[in-house]
């Protein structure tokens, strides 16, 4: 623990010399007095500082972590009464939130106690509880309904009342294919190797033009053949609007020096990710982390769930590194990667405490999609608390009927109910499902949406033609 | 369950492409243009009618076209509702190697955006042409992907296009059905057909008037366009390429002459 503090003093001092760097010295200085601020990615910064700075950064961790193997851990009697698995072998620690809500972490948790500021947690967050599939779940995550839509990244970019739409939504450095979303014209699935080839080949050819004869006269045809009401028409229209922003996003892109050598590939897609942010070409990224080496985070088979520790202290690493990457990389004069990033890491769905019919210790886990952890920090995020909570605690815990009904065979955990005025969970035990009641991912969206303050006609709804969802109001900085 | 966690592939591999359409003769082009006279008068000379057009090569500001662009869309519209798809990239291959280039096992057209493109025997697309439009997935997932019009895929195409309306235009250099290799690059790489050579022969002793003639020029736009586009839209481009490069060499002109056919809307967008 006493390195964690050290850690943490690191991280201040760190934060605090790109600030007092910058205002004294300027980007030079800095650079000249800390080195791996500008070594890595060979980051250009930001020439200018502008209000509507703001970049949401999503991990992603596909296949449904289990919320047990970091911040909502269950105690070693519920693994001796034969419900939950747990292969971690020591009995979880307490990790108490600055809000005084506290929760269970293993030590591949408490592993980050060194950064504990930089994100809140927030457990027992409700997926799509009537789907138990991968996509289903995915879908639901970005989009809010269990059968794809809008995501919610587009809108960062195109509904916040005076900020300046960038040239694109979003990057995907993962060709993130599963969920099915219908507003990603504007999205790239770019990595890191497509990046760098893009670069290189635009500067060896000139990149399309601001202007000229010939592209004033493709331009022309484009919004001439917009002159319809058809989807021909539409395109047309897409592609003039298009042709207008692809300039300026061609200098940006040819400026991307990508180190394709780097073999982590969350420092890969972190250097690919900035890189973007600091030349303004997207609002957003899309990152996804495979953990394991050949262990599946989608643990259905018992060798697979016996290696979750060594998954998770994965895990762990990979959030160090995005949270050390963006505090570490200067923005602008003024500003690091992470004073103007918010950050999103997730996963679809947790997962069952244990399968029937099998030895808890030779057992696989099943998709629970009525428990999730989300970390949220960066930008307009207050960093350090606990909110939420879910159920089976203990053994002995009285499930609610909804829990119940969900969950006849008590296989998973679950939410517990939320109070948004107190911004607590609560151990109320409804007999009816209410989505109101608990801590939903519609809530966690449109806490995102208020930071970055998109239109509340955005917010996501609790339920079709129901009512919008919470904001989780404490989180706000 | 089984995700890819990286599709980065580092060398060409061969193309194979299902589906083609029969070759159609210069002949039969040239046959249709004499029938379809200038083509300004709104005939059509493409397989579907479209409204009256007016603007034909003027520079559009951006506010106008901005507010051009904004009309499909409302607010609660989603973005990729009721907005066609490209062709995507095989179709795009496809027509370019039916069309302008003789088919060869080792090239495709992502050859121009650096060698990390290419499709597989499955017609799987990878790299860079996968942002230009490609169908993907099995069964409930499949769907064509990455296929609306965005800045990103409107860089893309403009690259790739540009890159191969000069290599197109190489020809008149020489002479040679086989375009001298760009500097940058190894090897002769595409051979033109022989269709495409006897469209752009003609146009290649621009700015004489020979080639500046409804029949060269119309020759040349049935090359590339075949029937996919209304007449309107070759009487903007000749009016175009006429006004534009009336006192240009065919080296500065027909690049771009050649641009401005491959990036038009009718050779990209499905109908």
């Amino acid at each position: 623990m006493c390195n964690n503090h050290d850690n943490k003093a690191q991280t201040i001092n760190r934060r605090a010399a790109v600030r007092l760097g910058f205002n004294t010295l300027g980007a030079a200085g800095v650079a000249a007095m800390l080195p791996s601020m500008r070594s890595r990615g060979g980051l250009a910064l930001a020439e200018t500082s502008r209000a509507d700075d703001h970049f949401l950064l999503q991990v992603m961790i596909p296949g449904g972590l289990d919320a047990t193997s970091l911040f909502d851990a269950r105690p070693l009697a519920m693994t001796a009464a034969g419900l939950q698995t747990n292969h971690f072998g020591a009995e979880p620690t307490t990790w108490t939130g600055t809000n005084g809500e506290s929760c269970l972490a293993t030590s591949a948790g408490q592993s980050l106690h060194n950064i504990r500021n930089d994100f809140s947690i927030l457990n027992g967050v409700l997926m799509a509880t009537t789907f138990d599939g991968h996509d289903q779940n995915t879908n639901y995550f970005v989009t809010g309904n269990p059968f794809g839509g809008e995501y919610f990244l587009p809108h960062l970019n195109n509904d916040v009342p005076n900020a300046r739409p960038m040239p694109l939504d979003y990057i995907d450095t993962g060709f993130f294919g599963m969920a099915s979303i219908t507003n990603s014209s504007a999205s790239a699935p770019l990595n890191s190797f497509s990046a760098r080839n893009l670069a290189q080949r635009l500067t060896a050819v000139a990149p399309i033009p601001e202007s000229s004869p010939v592209m004033n006269f493709i331009r022309a045809r484009y919004m001439a053949n917009a002159n319809g009401g058809g989807k021909f028409s539409a395109a047309s229209a897409e592609l003039n609007r298009a042709s207008r922003k692809a300039p300026e996003l061609a200098v940006q892109l040819q400026g991307l020096e990508i180190d394709t050598s780097e073999e982590d590939r969350v420092r890969q897609s972190m250097n690919l990710a900035m890189q973007v942010f600091a030349a303004r070409a997207s609002r957003g990224a899309l990152i996804q982390f495979f953990p394991g080496n050949n262990v599946q985070v989608d643990a259905h088979d018992p060798v697979s769930n016996a290696r979750q520790p060594e998954l998770a202290n994965e895990v762990a690493r990979a959030i160090q590194t995005v949270f050390a990457m963006l505090r570490e990389t200067p923005f602008d004069a003024t500003r690091s990667m992470l004073d103007v990033t918010t950050v999103l890491i997730g996963t679809e769905f947790s997962r069952t405490m244990r399968q029937l019919g099998l030895a808890i210790d030779a057992s696989g886990t099943d998709h629970n999609p009525l428990t999730n952890t989300i970390l949220i920090g960066g930008k307009g995020i207050r960093g350090g608390m606990v909110l939420g909570a879910s159920d089976y605690a203990t053994p002995e815990e009285t499930l609610s009927r909804v829990h119940t009904t969900l969950d006849p065979a008590r296989l998973k955990i679950m939410g517990r109910t939320f109070d948004f005025e107190t911004m607590r969970s609560t151990t109320a035990t409804p007999a009816s499902f209410n989505p109101g009641q608990y801590l939903t991912m519609n809530s966690v969206a449109n806490t995102i949406y208020d930071v970055f303050g998109v239109k509340t006609e955005r917010h996501w709804l609790l339920e079709r033609n129901g009512s919008r969802a919470r904001v989780l109001t404490s989180l706000r900085a | 369950m089984t995700f890819l966690s990286d599709r980065n592939i580092t060398e060409v591999r061969n193309v194979s492409i299902f589906h083609r359409t029969t070759t159609a003769s210069i002949l039969l082009a040239a046959t249709l243009a004499t029938a379809c006279g200038s083509g300004n008068d709104g005939q059509i000379i493409g397989r579907k009618q479209t409204l009256e057009l007016n603007n034909n090569g003027a520079d559009p500001t951006g506010e106008d076209a901005n507010r051009e662009a904004a009309r499909p869309l409302t607010s609660d519209t989603p973005i990729n509702e009721g907005i066609a798809n490209y062709r995507g990239y095989l179709a795009i291959n496809a027509l370019v190697m039916d069309r302008m280039i003789v088919e060869q096992p080792w090239f495709n057209i992502g050859y121009y955006l650096n060698g990390f493109s290419f499709s597989s025997g499955d017609d799987t697309v990878e790299g860079l042409p996968a942002l230009l439009g490609h169908y993907e997935g099995n069964g409930l997932d499949s769907g064509f992907r990455n296929g609306k019009p965005n800045a990103i895929n409107v860089v893309l195409y403009h690259l790739l296009m540009s890159s191969l309306a000069v290599d197109l235009a190489s020809r008149c250099a020489t002479g040679s059905p086989t375009p001298p290799p760009a500097p940058d690059r190894p090897g002769p790489m595409i051979t033109l057909r022989p269709e495409f050579r006897a469209a752009i022969a003609p146009v290649c002793a621009w700015p004489e008037t020979t080639a500046m003639s409804d029949e060269a020029l119309l020759g040349l736009w049935l090359a590339v366009m075949k029937f996919d586009a209304p007449s309107t839209e070759f009487a903007a481009w000749k009016e175009f390429v006429r006004s534009e490069y009336s006192s240009r060499t065919a080296a500065e002109s027909l690049p771009d002459m050649l641009l401005a056919i491959l990036m038009n809307p009718h050779f990209l967008i499905q109908k």
